[in-house]
């Protein structure tokens, strides 16, 4: 709206080339759809009914992304909230929707069902959830990670693992005809296409929202204390509106738009453990691409998105997937706040993360040398089991946490693409140096390969830091998650460089020195070595000048610029170093594990990383370590304890309370406690 | 126990104090680890892999070669890496002689990878059905009596050619290995026959989207052979229907099972006529397999209305467990080589016809031919149509021109 106004010239301008352009592209357009394809066309594009029902569907799937994609974004525009439990929000609302449509008969006693179920759950989850962490944006954003864990694995207890799918009515159901005329057969008799109906409801329902919402935002009094909260949440209070009535208001519409679209979506596709992450993944991308808080945003980014897709599906299956991925890069690229997103909420109003207590600058004291005697002994009380499958692990995944940990709490960004660039390194491995799966494999021997995979993930890193810090505080959250998505499902596809799905084997440490370095002992004292130098290198990198001055970009990157610094560079530069530890780790980690594979480098792996650093406490760069400890024994552990099936129930509860009780992680509940045990126990003696 | 476990958490907990595990199972014990996927998407697969399991104990009463048979459970979430984990933690920690699982494929070749580094183990399969677990480069510790993902297709193409009479198919199937190996063992059979395939469609894992791929298969072919298990099958069926599709299906070992056929919806009509093959077809008449369902259907209220090919599958393998076990009695002394052996040569009858292995200590079995039949009652019922006899695993082909063939894949084969 801006830019009409700024170019109101009345010569011609490029923006009239822009709408000439637009309209010769709609006309073109329209053509195809309706008009008869010459044979170099349908040669080109498979066939019209190939190209036309793709178009149709990506619209449709556009219909169901903006569904559920509107709640997302709406929450976010008002409360700075990203509610990463959206897509469990999503899947809760089929279930239930599904349930009751089963015992009444009736698929719209479902619909009623899942919506009004989820706006109850999205509201108590505001009330007991949200609003006792008011004004810290990370820990609500964490909150919501670790909710959408243990959510996930109550369903999949729940509901099973099975595929549920809905009986639409009849009235819905089948196909219908479209004036979309596909051949016209050798008789001269014309063949029109044929659509699923149940598809144009969805893209009808996601139409409905939309105007309503629009309306509602714009038109009502609701809408306009909403988008003045969005503004000003502070003015709007002292002018007496009751914000907390009406945070808990926006929380129960966006969480009945996600029990909604659950019970639409499920009923178009089906019901099916996992769905609540591809929901949450695409709403991600969705608002990301066309702009957080803006609902007009949500549905350019849906339709963006579901036509990628589709198409991506039909001409390029190999890398359709990652087609989605690349469009949210490039429009990062090209403009951080997403297509409508507006300036403001990225440069006035900054969302900055509030690291929780001091960070503090680490020294080499007695406790840190009583605990490098303790872990240097380890092995020799500890069988060749312990040592190396908890031992050697938590080590490894301690220094991925310690690369997130670095950026997080010394840089003030949360990325969570550090597992992926390890396992950048850890492919590196694969394919510089000896596998057994006759891809690839050059063979270099490890004194080349390995430091090559360190410095290859320490400039992957760079990259994706180039991305990443064009954004700031929670984006670089979601960014860096779907970076890291792209990333995996990169891995999954390609088999020329990745070997696909299977990935690679036959990885094994070398043997020098004569020793055999996959043994138990000796893997333990070589990712002891490797940690103790990622730890130093860390504790002398926070004195040193680069170190204060990424952390001054933490707490005050304007102040920063007009002294003269270039923040992003040194934002960048950080990404680098903490790629170099991420790298590190990856090299021994495909050592560990022997072989890589995309699942390595999966989303709920990717997520684990974060719980690590988040149960240590990402204060000190030793509590990653404590938190990969704390994890490992766990997931090792945790199917004598309470059956492995609950493994993330139990994990997802540590992290919460660790969330709720004890920001700063296990270091800063040891930290305060320490003292009153302390005092105990003196008075006993 | 209980306290032992959680002991050692508190122990390892603190990380610098930490305990060896102990070895303390008494002379008339043997350990056998269960490795099966208990989270992730496939649990509910490995949920009905461990009934299999516990209905051939059951049946010796956990007790074989006169010793106590301890389960100890491991649990993976499909990925290779964690199947490593839990099978060197009930390995190493848990100290088990024999483990059995896992479920799927790349599962099972990281599994027989690892095999190899602790030869005084035996590894015997859940269901995974990779042809390398045991065709290329096998572990002399690892034994299959279950048939892979080629061996499950023996008699389809022929089938598909010669009596349903398609020339021309189209494929749509998931994009990695298991349905590589299953969309092989189909060509195999049907492209030797005289059929051409002009399309694949490999579909992204986890896509749910079917229509515009549907869209794009061409008008002519005579069916579409579609390997798709579970959801992803049911959505394809229900779109295609939805799309107004004409042409006949094939299908894949999962695409018409049970769990498929069993939802509601109006593919069900659709799919009547759609011939598949497996190593189970669930309305056999062999009295063996009737024995097990019924079995399988007291036993477990909550599973499936007749047991999956994952039941089967770790039915079988913990049965050629234990039997091997009563021939040895019970005796692993010897690094558990006179048990292995016994396990080499095992020749026994399972619900589904007779299994014996060959020199890879892969299974030679029978597998079912089956068509989607409509019963008196309205529901959906796999008909066995023909039972290949012992199908080994290079399909009759002598192994060095099946070798020949190369590894599965995406272009291999190819006859368009």
């Amino acid at each position: 709206m801006s830019l009409a106004t700024a170019n109101s010239a009345p010569a011609f301008t490029a923006r009239h080339g822009w709408t000439i352009a637009c309209v010769l592209l709609g006309a073109v357009f329209v053509w195809m759809l309706f008009g008869i394809w010459p044979e170099w066309l349908e040669w080109l594009l498979i066939s019209k009914k190939t190209f036309v029902s793709a178009i149709l569907n990506g619209v449709t799937l556009a219909g169901l992304y903006f569904l559920v994609a509107s709640g997302f974004t709406l929450v976010f525009g008002l409360m700075r909230n990203v509610n990463l439990a959206h897509g469990s929000l999503y899947l809760i609302g089929a279930y239930v929707g599904y349930d009751v449509a089963q015992w009444t008969d009736n698929w719209f006693a479902g619909v009623v069902a899942g919506t009004l179920a989820v706006a109850l759950i999205g509201a108590l989850l505001q009330v007991f959830v949200f609003q006792r962490l008011a004004g810290d944006e990370l820990r609500q954003t964490l909150v919501t990670i670790g909710i959408s864990i243990v959510a996930a694995d109550l369903m999949l207890a729940v509901w099973g693992g099975k595929t549920y799918q809905f009986t639409i009515p009849d009235w819905l159901d089948g196909s219908i005809a479209t004036p979309i005329i596909t051949a016209v057969k050798s008789s001269g008799q014309i063949v029109t296409m044929r659509y699923p109906l149940y598809r144009l409801v969805v893209l009808a329902a996601a139409l409905a929202i939309g105007v309503g919402l629009w309306l509602t935002l714009n038109k009502t009094r609701l809408g306009m204390t909403i988008r003045a909260g969005v503004d000003d949440r502070a003015m709007l209070s002292v002018a007496g509106v009751n914000v907390r009535v009406l945070f808990v208001a926006v929380f129960a519409i966006g969480g009945a738009l996600a029990g909604f679209s659950g019970v639409i979506g499920g009923s178009a596709l089906s019901i099916a453990p996992g769905e609540d992450v591809r929901y949450l993944l695409a709403s991600l991308v969705v608002v990301i691409v066309g702009g957080m808080g803006s609902i007009t945003g949500a549905a350019i980014g849906a339709l963006l998105i579901g036509l990628a897709e589709q198409i991506g599906l039909v001409y390029f299956p190999t890398y359709g997937v990652v087609l989605t991925f690349v469009i949210m890069v490039l429009a990062l690229a090209l403009r951080p706040q997403g297509i409508m997103g507006s300036a403001r909420t990225r440069f006035a109003d900054p969302p900055r993360l509030e690291i929780p207590g001091d960070i503090v600058t680490p020294r080499i004291g007695p406790a840190t040398l009583a605990l490098a005697v303790a872990l240097v002994l380890f092995p020799l009380v500890a069988s060749p089991f312990l040592t190396f499958q908890i031992g050697a692990q938590a080590l490894i995944l301690g220094m991925i946490g310690l690369s997130l940990m670095v950026l997080a709490g010394y840089g003030g960004m949360v990325s969570l693409a550090q597992l992926s660039v390890a396992g950048v390194a850890g492919y590196a491995v694969a394919i510089l140096g000896s596998n057994s799966v006759n891809v690839l494999g050059l063979a270099w021997p490890w004194q080349l390969y390995a430091p090559a995979a360190i410095l290859i993930a320490g400039v992957a890193s760079a990259l994706i830091g180039m991305i990443a810090v064009r954004t700031a505080g929670i984006y670089t959250i979601m960014i860096t998650l779907a970076v890291s998505t792209a990333l995996f499902y990169f891995a999954q596809q390609n088999y020329s460089v990745f070997n696909g799905h299977a990935g690679f084997r036959g990885l094994a440490p070398p043997q020098v020195f004569g020793v055999d370095w996959r043994d138990p002992r000796a893997f333990y004292y070589l990712t002891l070595v490797v940690a103790a130098l990622a730890y130093g290198a860390i504790v002398y990198g926070a004195r040193s000048t680069f170190g204060r001055a990424l952390m001054a970009t933490r707490d005050n990157q304007r102040r920063m610029r007009a002294i003269g610094y270039d923040v992003a560079l040194h934002r960048v530069i950080a990404y680098f170093l903490a790629g170099l530890i991420a790298g590190a780790a990856g090299v021994l980690y495909v050592w560990f594990n022997g072989r890589i594979s995309p699942g390595t480098i999966s989303v709920g792996e990717t997520v684990g990383i974060l719980v690590i650093a988040i149960i240590g406490g990402i204060r000190h760069p030793i509590g990653p370590f404590i938190g990969a400890a704390v994890y490992v024994v766990l997931k090792t552990f945790a199917i004598d304890l309470v059956g492995a099936e609950r493994f993330n129930t139990l994990i997802g509860l540590v992290f919460l309370v660790i969330v709720f009780a004890s920001p700063d992680g296990i270091l800063g509940l040891w930290r305060r406690l320490a003292p009153h045990l302390a005092v105990k126990s003196l008075r006993e003696s | 126990m209980k306290k032992h476990k959680v002991n050692l958490l508190a122990l390892a907990l603190l990380s610098s104090v930490a305990m060896a595990p102990q070895f303390a199972f008494a002379e008339d014990t043997i350990k056998v680890g269960l490795l099966a996927t208990l989270e992730g998407p496939f649990t509910v697969l490995g949920q009905d892999g461990v009934r299999g399991a516990e209905l051939a104990l059951n049946e010796a009463g956990y007790k074989a070669g006169g010793k106590k048979i301890e389960i100890i459970k491991g649990s993976s979430d499909a990925s290779p890496d964690s199947a490593v984990k839990a099978a060197r933690k009930l390995v190493e920690q848990d100290g088990v002689a024999i483990l059995i699982g896992p479920l799927s494929g790349d599962e099972g070749i990281a599994v027989k990878d690892y095999a190899k580094t602790q030869p005084n183990v035996t590894f015997v399969n859940g269901t995974s059905a990779a042809q390398d677990t045991t065709l290329r480069d096998p572990a002399p510790n690892f034994f299959r009596f279950t048939t892979d993902g080629a061996q499950w297709m023996a008699g389809l193409g022929d089938y598909s050619f010669n009596v349903k009479k398609y020339k021309t198919v189209a494929v749509v199937a998931e994009d990695y290995s298991f349905p590589y190996t299953q969309v092989f063992g189909f060509m195999a059979g049907f492209c030797k026959a005289g059929g051409h395939v002009p399309a694949k469609f490999w579909v992204p894992i986890g896509n749910k989207d079917f229509s515009s791929v549907i869209a794009a298969i061409p008008d002519k072919v005579d069916a579409i052979y579609v390997a798709l298990g579970g959801a992803d099958g049911v959505n394809f069926l229900t779109q295609y229907q939805q799309a107004g599709g004409a042409a006949p299906l094939i299908g894949g070992s999962i695409t018409v099972d049970q769990t498929v056929l069993g939802t509601k919806g109006k593919q069900r009509d659709y799919v009547v006529g759609t011939p598949s093959a497996g190593p189970i077809a669930d309305n056999s008449d062999d009295p063996a397999w009737k024995k097990f369902v019924g079995s399988y259907k007291t036993a477990y209220k909550d599973g499936f209305p007749s047991p999956s090919l994952f039941a089967q599958g770790y039915y079988i393998n913990t049965k050629a467990v234990l039997l091997a076990l009563d021939k040895v009695g019970g005796d692993l002394s010897d690094k558990e080589v006179k048990f292995r052996d016994v396990l080499a040569n095992l020749e026994f009858d399972t619900p589904t016809g007779k299994v014996k292995l060959d020199k890879n200590r892969q299974a030679i079995a029978d597998n079912y031919l089956t068509e989607v039949a409509k019963g008196d009652d309205g529901n959906l019922y796999n008909k066995v149509i023909k039972v290949m006899p012992a199908v080994n695993q290079t399909l009759g082909i002598p192994e060095a021109d099946f070798l020949k063939l190369g590894a599965v894949g995406r272009d291999n084969p190819d006859c368009k």
